[in-house]
């Protein structure tokens, strides 16, 4: 089952790749910024927010990891209480 | 500038640097005549060490050499190495903690040992060792050529600037064998962890100065425009999407990086560190610039021209450092830079001979020794770097890039076992031994093919759609093939054997 979660760390993890795979509308000299040309500004720019969201998600993640390890090993000390 | 303070300076810190490559021998000690002592530092790497040791994987002689040596050579297409360091984290976030997981329930310490028992098959096993290992020869070389571009701006003006290349080559590569041997992957982690601390200083403070003097926008006007330097020609779309997404790919499939990997303590952690990477790599994006960026510097662009154009490119960011900074601090920045390609070449030679012990040797004679282990290991990672020496003859030295995608055309190749091995059990394994040798050998075709069969300058190859990455072609006949393979396999009720079924993730 999909849940509403994994479709937010999907989303997360897609955004930079399809902000650097639109190459068309990033691929411009103007606006400068510093005397850098924008193509190569955008690029850098999406570096730290690109670490801003894979960071969200890892967090998002890893919490969902461990509530399911939470949930596994809580059933288990069931079976094994009701085998005792 | 050059003189005797940057050399006293280069050689005190070296100095430094071998202290700790040997201190790292004893450092949280272990048996070094163990393999997993030697080559994995015993997994007891945290997430400090982690991220340096993974960051490594970045800051080598590719960001500090091939990158901004090609950009300046070629223009913005090799920019492609921006994106592609944003791209393969969050690959990394997917699938590092899932194997490190299958890896560490099941005993698995390579992607061959995981292959050899996922798909029952001890033919893919070691075909996805060779593959490897391979791979890792070109990406050793191109550290080799790091070593040597800084050798020769310390050493230039010293004789004739043949001699001083061919001497530096030397030099590196014997340095580079002596600190193998003796302090393996521990001394590495420490000393990446010096080398990253000076590069990161000197990417600042180069990126300062050049800001300082005005000369991004003079960078702007004064480049050549027979070189598109500022923005991507059009007809180069389709080559740098399929660079970068294809490398962001192949970045996760080296021995050395899963090495890295599943020496750190927890997957969580994996995963956090990763996410975070993409900030670190704020460096590389600027040294890549650095190769355009040298236009705004006349001084500068006065040095390189000194040099041939083969190894022209590779001289750049030296040649930056020497005449914007200070002696001593060029001394510092330029053993950065030395370093940077010493410690992981170190790494990448151990993780191919320790891959080469485990899923060849120990094929060929299961009852070896540990101390034998190691021993075969060590003189492997020796015998792995001359084979790579004679990668630096094929490709000249200012497009030491394309050592690093040939090694990655041929380790994407192992991507149809690994991944698929990671999410499914319903692959066959005949399929992905063939999909894996039509890859491979498609590749190397193309890439002799693109290159006219002279000296390899190129690993893009002209398509109906323009030129791409000749990479992307190569695994996606792998993938095909793999496919129909696997469904042909499946109308025969072919399997993979009762002990691939039996296999528990």
């Amino acid at each position: 089952m999909v849940k509403s979660v994994d479709i937010a760390i999907a989303i997360l993890l897609l955004i930079p790749l399809i902000a650097l795979l639109a190459i068309p509308t990033y691929n411009h000299i103007h606006p400068t910024l510093g005397g850098i040309s924008f193509f190569y500004w955008y690029q850098l720019l999406w570096m730290p927010l690109s670490a801003i969201l894979f960071f969200i998600a890892a967090v998002l993640w890893n919490a969902k990891e461990n509530k399911e390890e939470k949930k596994t090993r809580n059933r288990n000390a069931r079976h094994r209480g009701r085998r005792r | 500038m050059i003189n005797s303070i940057s050399i006293t300076v280069f050689v005190a810190l070296f100095a430094i640097f071998v202290y700790l490559g040997f201190y790292g021998s004893r450092w949280r000690k272990g048996n070094l005549k163990q393999l997993k002592e030697w080559g994995m530092a015993g997994s007891r790497i945290g997430t400090t060490i982690g991220w340096f040791l993974l960051g490594a994987d970045i800051y080598t002689a590719y960001t500090f050499i091939a990158v901004p040596s090609s950009l300046y050579a070629k223009g913005s297409i090799f920019f492609f190495a921006a994106p592609y360091v944003i791209i393969t984290y969050a690959f990394a976030m997917w699938l590092m903690p899932k194997f490190w997981k299958i890896a560490n329930n099941n005993g698995h310490l390579t992607v061959a040992d995981f292959v050899r028992s996922v798909f029952n098959s001890r033919l893919l096993a070691v075909s996805v060792a060779v593959v490897g290992i391979v791979a890792e020869l070109p990406y050793i070389a191109l550290q080799i050529v790091g070593m040597q571009a800084v050798l020769i701006t310390l050493l230039h003006g010293v004789g004739a600037v043949n001699f001083i290349i061919e001497l530096s080559l030397i030099i590196s590569f014997i340095i580079l064998a002596a600190f193998t041997w003796t302090s393996g992957l521990r001394g590495a982690a420490l000393g990446s962890i010096m080398k990253d601390v000076l590069i990161l200083l000197t990417v600042i403070i180069v990126v300062l100065a050049v800001a300082v003097l005005g000369g991004f926008h003079s960078a702007l006007l004064t480049a050549p425009s027979t070189i598109s330097y500022f923005k991507l020609p059009p007809s180069l779309y389709n080559a740098y999407w399929s660079l970068f997404v294809l490398s962001a790919l192949a970045l996760y499939m080296y021995p050395h990086v899963v090495n890295g990997t599943l020496a750190q303590s927890d997957p969580k952690k994996v995963r956090k560190t990763a996410s975070l990477l993409p900030f670190y790599s704020l460096g590389l994006g600027f040294l890549a610039m650095f190769g355009f960026m040298i236009y705004g510097v006349p001084a500068a662009l006065k040095y390189v021209h000194l040099f041939p154009a083969s190894v022209q490119g590779t001289q750049v960011v030296p040649g930056l450092i020497i005449t914007l900074l200070p002696s001593w601090l060029s001394g510092a920045a330029l053993l950065g830079i030395f370093i940077g390609g010493l410690v992981p070449a170190a790494i990448m030679a151990i993780a191919a001979a320790n891959l080469f012990t485990r899923n060849i040797a120990k094929e060929i004679r299961p009852n070896m020794t540990p101390a034998g282990e190691t021993r075969t290991a060590q003189v492997f990672a020796v015998i792995f770097k001359f084979l790579a020496l004679g990668f630096v003859f094929v490709i000249p030295a200012t497009f030491a890039i394309q050592l690093q995608l040939f090694g990655g055309i041929l380790i994407l190749q192992i991507l149809p076992s690994f991944v698929f091995g990671v999410i499914t059990k319903r692959i066959n394994r005949y399929a992905l031994f063939l999909g894996l040798l039509v890859g491979v050998f498609l590749g190397i075709y193309m890439m002799v093919a693109a290159n006219h069969f002279a000296v390899w300058t190129t690993t893009l190859i002209a398509t109906g759609l323009g030129p791409v990455f000749i990479g992307m072609l190569a695994l996606l006949a792998n993938i095909a093939v793999v496919m129909v393979g696997s469904l042909i396999a499946k109308a025969f009720n072919a399997t993979n054997g009762a002990k691939a079924a039996a296999y528990k993730y």
